[in-house]
């Protein structure tokens, strides 16, 4: 990974990127944007679930409303992310954070969108036989995201945040 | 703007140098600082494009008002206590700092946004809850909400990247010493 990171690094894109230096503040911006859009509408998608937003939406109209948000949103987070990755090779690849950041995220995208598919049956979670496993779904899926939340804020942090264990020169 | 011995008092208190000197505070609220920005622009978002009559008018403004603005609010007040944290840290940097007083600027603009669609626009609100376009007015906020507060993390991305002089001014001799 180290090569990997060496080799992107001299690519003539990331040298691009490197050489203006507003871009990576701009595409952070725009990944934070993004995921306001991507961790709000996982919040509907779950807060459905647990009945925090009332009944009278219909679970399928919620997850009608929201789904398409989400993905667009991790279509813009991936792509912004690859920026950003390509513009500072070491500082994202050679991260423990970003590599448990991909995992939660791979995880909490996962749940939501499982959530949002039992949410289009029409599946009424308040109607469920046993309304508890929905409901912890929902509420792991929440604390996921808010987990990749942190996990890419703490990648500018990685060695303070996990001293011997996040790996040299990161 | 002045502050100076305000915000020299500030990061001279107790809080003000935990923030700076433990290695790990400052990284903690700015990643809470993350999610409850996050937060607030995400339930805000739905609000707004509900004013703008984005994606339908088939949920009514009222209802999806007073379901997510508490999310909203509290993402807020969470927002507004790790920052605080941070501005903390090295208060009279952050007062300073033109990106900073950018960001305040954006957030006193979306704040007077909303006060006058609450007071003007938001009285005639029964006449399209639902199944009505919104008026020009209510479209006109739900643009401007979404416009200040995607200048807010604009502006407030850019403080990191000019504060970096500021964390090099930082003595780290200090961080191995028993503040923490």
């Amino acid at each position: 990974m180290s090569d990997f990171a060496q080799w992107l690094r001299y690519t003539p894109l990331s040298l691009f990127i490197q050489s203006v230096e507003w871009i990576i503040p701009l595409v952070q911006t725009i990944h934070i944007v993004a995921i306001g859009i991507a961790i709000g509408s996982a919040f509907m998608i779950s807060a459905r679930v647990l009945g925090w937003l009332g009944t009278s939406w219909a679970p399928a109209e919620v997850a009608d409303r929201f789904r398409p948000w989400l993905l667009g949103a991790i279509v813009i987070l991936a792509l912004s992310g690859l920026l950003l990755i390509v513009g500072e090779p070491a500082r994202e690849l050679l991260a423990l954070s970003f590599w448990m950041k991909m995992t939660a995220l791979a995880a909490a995208l996962t749940i939501s969108l499982s959530l949002a598919r039992q949410l289009r049956r029409g599946q009424a979670p308040e109607e469920a036989a046993s309304p508890s496993l929905p409901r912890l779904r929902a509420s792991v899926a929440l604390v996921l995201w808010a987990a990749v939340i942190v996990l890419g804020r703490f990648i500018a942090y990685d060695s303070i945040i996990w001293g011997a264990v996040s790996p040299p020169s990161a | 703007m002045d502050c100076s011995s305000i915000c020299l008092a500030i990061e001279q208190s107790p809080i003000g140098v935990f923030m700076r000197f433990n290695p790990y505070a400052f990284a903690v609220a700015e990643a809470v600082h993350v999610i409850a920005v996050a937060m607030v622009f995400g339930t805000i978002f739905i609000v707004d494009l509900r004013l703008l009559g984005l994606p339908s008018t088939t949920w009514s403004m009222t209802t999806l008002a007073a379901r997510l603005l508490k999310w909203t609010w509290g993402s807020f007040v969470l927002a507004v206590v790790t920052g605080g944290l941070m501005f903390a840290s090295t208060a009279v940097l952050y007062s300073t700092n033109i990106f900073f007083q950018l960001k305040m600027v954006a957030l006193v603009l979306a704040g007077m946004n909303m006060l006058i669609f609450e007071v003007v626009t938001a009285r005639s609100i029964k006449n399209w809850d639902r199944d009505t376009a919104p008026p020009l007015s209510a479209k006109i906020a739900g643009l401007l909400s979404i416009l200040f507060w995607v200048s807010v993390i604009l502006f407030g991305r850019w403080i990191g990247f000019t504060k970096e002089v500021a964390v090099q001014q930082i003595d780290f001799g200090a961080i191995n010493s028993s503040f923490f």
